[in-house]
């Protein structure tokens, strides 16, 4: 499994650390630039990406909206300082939404989501064959 | 889709249903004033979607919601409530969504599609490229290439069909397609016709098979008609072929060129790969003429001949 990060780095190395506690994660690809993130995405079939929706310089929403343009299977988890933007995340298809600093399992559970929602498409890609 | 709806109060449940039903491709299978009536009946409705309200008298959305997992539900839940502040724990729960009352149908719209799933198109597909003179990309017998927002979508793809299916930089396609443009810029346009291809091309049910890979990408043509293609496939085979079979090889090969490759298009890059197929052309023109003549048929000389003066005169 790979998993994206996207944040400066001092937000993400925590997450990271969390990470490599959990183990199984063979790549973690960590992005401050919008650009270099989106080429990167457009060379994976399918992603999990992280996102530090705490930057002040940009909002979270506009990183979405980029993000999720890369392609339909860029599943987005927005990390957050507090709860408020939740259901804003609900509306424009957040695929989970996690508080920081992130809990283990709720990590855990968001990449066992993950792992599943792929393995439904591919039953899915089966099944239209 | 099936639906089953959990609303405590009445008219906020007939109201959902009826804007659910207006946008239509989805049935309520069921509506519950109280959660335990639902909770008794769920196993015999087995719906791929519940709306659930969060506060009820009789027991909350989130006890309703881990009861249903007890039992071995599978559906899908959408928490409705007119409160914001259970959204994070929604998604602790993977509820697929939550909306907050009053419900829009624009919302609800958004709702469904995420509760459907996506169909990734898999399997061969039937995809036309015609390049000579007027480009279009035809599937199922339309021409799709007409509808794509940006014009530099299809200019991408002819620019990839161009360089014949192999890997090119993409700092090549990027200066050829934006010339104007700062390198950085270019690169960026590059990535959004490339996404916005994938994108639209996907929603229709279709697949332009594009690869991406670190710092190149190409078009893979196999098992895809292109005139192009085929206008070289059959000069290779009319080299190869016995006197007998050349001649129609040749006719056929004719046939196809309607004119230059993109003619009507104006892609700025286009030069040199319409040089090389007008060269090709006239050539075989003139090897039809000559073909011809040698057997004493003066009428298909002439018609090539004719065909052979007004290549020239353009």
């Amino acid at each position: 499994m790979e998993i994206t990060l996207f944040g400066k780095a001092e937000a993400m190395s925590e997450v990271n650390h969390t990470l490599k506690v959990i183990g199984g994660v063979e790549a973690v690809s960590i992005f401050e630039n919008l650009f270099c993130a989106k080429e990167h995405l457009a060379e994976q079939s399918s992603a999990l990406l992280l996102l530090d929706g705490d930057d002040e310089d940009v909002s979270w929403q506009y990183l979405v909206e980029e993000l999720q343009g890369c392609g339909p299977e860029v599943r987005i988890v927005l990390l957050k300082e507090d709860s408020y933007d939740a259901v804003k995340a609900y509306d424009v298809g957040v695929f989970d939404y996690l508080l920081k600093p992130v809990d283990e399992k709720q990590l855990i559970r968001v990449m066992v989501k993950y792992m599943l929602n792929q393995k439904n498409l591919v039953k899915l890609e089966k099944s239209e064959r | 889709m099936n639906a089953v709806l959990v609303d405590d109060e009445y008219y906020a449940l007939q109201g959902l249903k009826m804007e659910l039903e207006e946008i239509g491709d989805i049935r309520i299978t069921g509506l519950y004033e109280d959660p335990l009536k639902m909770l008794d009946e769920i196993a015999e409705l087995r719906p791929d979607l519940i709306f659930l309200d969060v506060e009820m008298p009789q027991m909350d959305g989130f006890e309703v919601f881990a009861r249903l997992m007890e039992m071995g539900c599978t559906s899908n839940v959408v928490f409705v409530t007119a409160y914001t502040q259970y959204a994070v724990r929604a998604f602790e729960i993977n509820a697929v969504d939550y909306i907050v009352k009053p419900v829009t149908q624009a919302r609800l719209i958004k709702t469904l599609e995420r509760s459907r799933p996506v169909a990734v198109p898999v399997g061969p597909m039937e995809l036309r490229f015609n390049c000579f003179r007027h480009f279009s990309i035809v599937t199922g017998g339309k021409d799709i290439n007409a509808g794509w927002r940006t014009r530099k979508a299809a200019e991408l793809i002819a620019f990839l069909i161009s360089e014949g299916g192999n890997y090119t930089a993409k700092e090549k396609i990027a200066e050829a397609l934006w010339p104007e443009q700062e390198g950085r810029i270019a690169m960026s346009n590059l990535y959004m016709a490339y996404h916005y291809i994938n994108k639209q091309s996907s929603r229709l049910g279709f697949r332009i098979p594009i690869e991406s890979e670190r710092g190149k990408m190409r078009i893979d043509l196999s098992g895809i008609s292109c005139d192009l293609l085929e206008f070289d496939r059959l000069l290779g085979e009319a080299r190869t072929a016995s006197r007998e079979k050349r001649p129609a090889l040749m006719e056929r090969a004719a046939a196809l060129y309607t004119g230059l490759p993109f003619e009507d298009a104006y892609f700025g890059w286009t030069g040199e790969i319409q040089g090389r197929y007008e060269y090709r052309y006239l050539e075989l023109l003139e090897q039809l003429v000559c073909h011809f003549k040698s057997c004493d048929d003066l009428q298909n000389a002439e018609v090539y001949e004719k065909k052979l003066r007004d290549a020239e005169m353009d």
